[in-house]
């Protein structure tokens, strides 16, 4: 196990610099810069600005320079927008909300989507079942984009039961956070119960279950301790991609309901050619799933040694 | 597509029933997926129409896309001011934009997946068939791949080089080829060791003939139940970045364009978010139902 981290981690490191790079000269190609909206200020001034970040050198400099700084001290850089703010500060503000929503949705829908997928397997082609999978197949037509407006149309907008938008730092309440995680966890509960009621079904006609059976187990501990742990194999393997769903996809949700998740925050970076804080972004979220990634592939053969390479 | 499988097939030749054979009869059992494949059709109509509506602005009565009716704006609908679905904050007719959106929508899904299709197939099926070290480089490359926040790249993409819909298929495509890529792979080491492939090695054939030949052919069960699920997976897609201002741009419309309008104006008409959402549920709903049912019709594990 030591050995699979230790050559993920070595693969993880040119990764990394891989990304960096294009998304570095990417920024770089889009048309404008930083300063554009400030058509006012003498050329004079707009030479000494970009002096200041740098942009005056060749782009190849300018990446050395920026690959230096953030291998030598972490250094992200400072903001090219926020005047007076560097872009560790600004990830350090929005990250606890992305975090907070990612996290809520990610445990919302494991927990709704494998009690429903393990439900509805047991009940196989009885009506619950159909019901529990219609669910499902509606869940994953229904995404985030449409969800989200129609969910504050509903709760919001026309019943009033709870807070369309604006969750501000000082006040974090339940109330708040419940439509954007709902939202995004509904596609995620849909596929993941699609995933274990297949995977139980299988599980349930196997061999081992049968002699579990004949052994004469009641049928909860057939089940809970013979059936699930194969059934939840699947599952895990997925957790990596869709951790990386649910963090991309806090981007919509941030943006639909006004959150001040740094999802929102690279959009609008990007569109203003802030340089630093759109590479700071990249760089996080990629460390981010390569490392749900690698712990998701760890995890997955540990618990299955069929999957293991080599 | 049926004719190829059956050629390839050993002892296809015979009068047998092909793969394709027991998968349509299979399908056609399946009301789900049935009446998903009529509802698209109907929905492929409709958004051709939309589009026929948009080049030749009128069409069999329809209002053109683009034109504004300034004395009904923001009008909810009715049928008698003639404007089925209402209009939106312009006085567009909604009707009209709503199909043409599907169009476009449905046209962003088909040709990225088009486009991913033919890289992942050609990738997984070099990398499957050819095996070795050449296999593992190829599929660490994919896996690398996937660790990339690739939303991030496509947004960035948008950025540099403008928001151009041909980029919007390119880019889109070159994100969702990835998975296309490792379950042809292992179709492909699972197929390289048939018989007829071995036959066919014997009969002289080279790598890329028997690729071209005898595997892709045998690949297109799975490659087709992936591709109907990755249309309404793009069409999910090319919405999030209209949703961000970065997808498709004016005067073209899509889906998730229209949506996006429609959320912000939800307070004041809200038809102009329930419509284009009800009729993105509704496509997405039968893609995914005529994706499920050509997976159980191709492999009928369960039966």
């Amino acid at each position: 196990m030591l050995v699979q981290i230790a050559r993920r981690l070595l693969i993880a490191i040119p990764t990394m610099l891989a990304i960096i790079a294009v998304a570095f000269f990417l920024m770089r190609a889009a048309p404008g810069s930083p300063f554009d909206a400030e058509r006012q200020v003498p050329a004079e001034i707009e030479q000494r600005l970009k002096a200041a970040y740098d942009l005056d050198k060749p782009v190849s400099e300018q990446f050395a320079i920026y690959l230096g700084k953030l291998i030598l001290h972490g250094d992200l850089g400072p903001s090219m927008k926020y005047k007076d703010k560097d872009v560790a500060d600004i990830i350090a503000e929005g990250l606890p909300t992305s975090l907070i929503i990612g996290a809520a949705a990610m445990i919302l829908a494991l927990c709704v989507g494998c009690s429903l997928g393990v439900w509805a397997a047991l009940r196989q082609n009885r009506p619950e079942d159909y019901v529990a999978m219609s669910f499902a197949v509606a869940g994953v037509c229904l995404p985030p984009l449409v969800l989200a407006p129609l969910f504050s149309l509903i709760f919001a907008v026309e019943l009033r039961w709870l807070p369309s938008a604006g969750l501000y730092r000082t006040d974090y309440t339940v109330s708040h956070l419940l439509l954007p995680v709902v939202t995004l966890a509904l596609p995620q509960i849909a596929i993941i119960s699609r995933l274990i009621r297949a995977s139980m079904i299988e599980a349930m006609r196997s061999n081992a279950i049968r002699t579990a059976r004949a052994k004469g187990l009641p049928e909860p501990q057939v089940i809970w301790r013979h059936a699930l742990p194969v059934a939840m194999i699947p599952v895990v393997s997925y957790l990596g991609p869709a951790i990386s769903t649910v963090l991309t996809g806090g981007f919509v949700i941030e943006t639909v309901y006004q959150l001040p998740g740094i999802g929102k925050q690279f959009t609008i970076a990007a569109l203003q050619r802030d340089y630093t804080l759109v590479m700071g972004v990249v760089i996080l979220y990629a460390a981010m799933i390569i490392f749900f990634n690698m712990m998701s592939d760890v995890l997955y053969s540990t618990l299955d040694p069929r999957a293991r390479r080599d | 597509m049926a004719d190829a499988a059956l050629a390839s097939h050993p002892g296809g030749a015979a009068r047998g029933r092909s793969l394709w054979d027991d998968a349509r009869r299979r399908l056609a059992r399946n009301p789900a997926a049935v009446i998903g494949l009529g509802v698209l059709a109907v929905l492929t109509v409709l958004g051709l129409v939309g589009v026929a509506n948009y080049s030749f602005a009128g069409l069999m009565g329809l209002h053109p896309v683009d034109m504004l009716f300034r004395e009904s704006v923001s009008a909810p609908p009715s049928l008698g001011a003639g404007f089925l679905l209402g209009t939106d904050t312009q006085g567009r007719d909604l009707f009209a934009r709503v199909m043409f959106g599907l169009g476009i929508s449905l046209a962003v899904g088909l040709v990225a997946t088009a486009v991913s299709l033919v890289i992942g197939v050609l990738w997984g099926a070099t990398a499957g068939y050819i095996g070795g070290a050449v296999d593992s480089a190829m599929m660490r490359f994919v896996d690398i791949l996937y660790s990339v926040p690739f939303i991030f790249f496509v947004i960035l993409l948008m950025v540099a080089f403008g928001t151009n819909i041909w980029l919007i298929f390119v880019a889109i495509g070159a994100v969702e080829w990835l998975t296309m890529a490792r379950i042809v792979r292992g179709q492909t080491i699972s197929l390289r060791q048939k018989e007829f492939v071995e036959a066919a090695k014997a009969g002289g054939a080279d790598g890329a003939a028997i690729i071209a030949r005898h595997i892709v052919p045998n690949l297109m069960g799975p490659v087709v139940v992936f591709a109907t699920l990755n249309v309404a997976r793009v069409v999910l897609l090319e919405s999030f970045l209209s949703f961000l201002g970065l997808g498709v741009q004016e005067p073209l419309t899509s889906l998730g364009k229209l949506i996006a309008d429609g959320a912000n104006n939800m307070d004041t008409a809200p038809w102009m978010i329930v419509y284009p959402a009800v009729v993105m549920f509704v496509t997405l709903l039968c893609l995914n139902f005529v994706g499920d049912g050509l997976r159980d019709a191709l492999d009928p594990k369960d039966r």
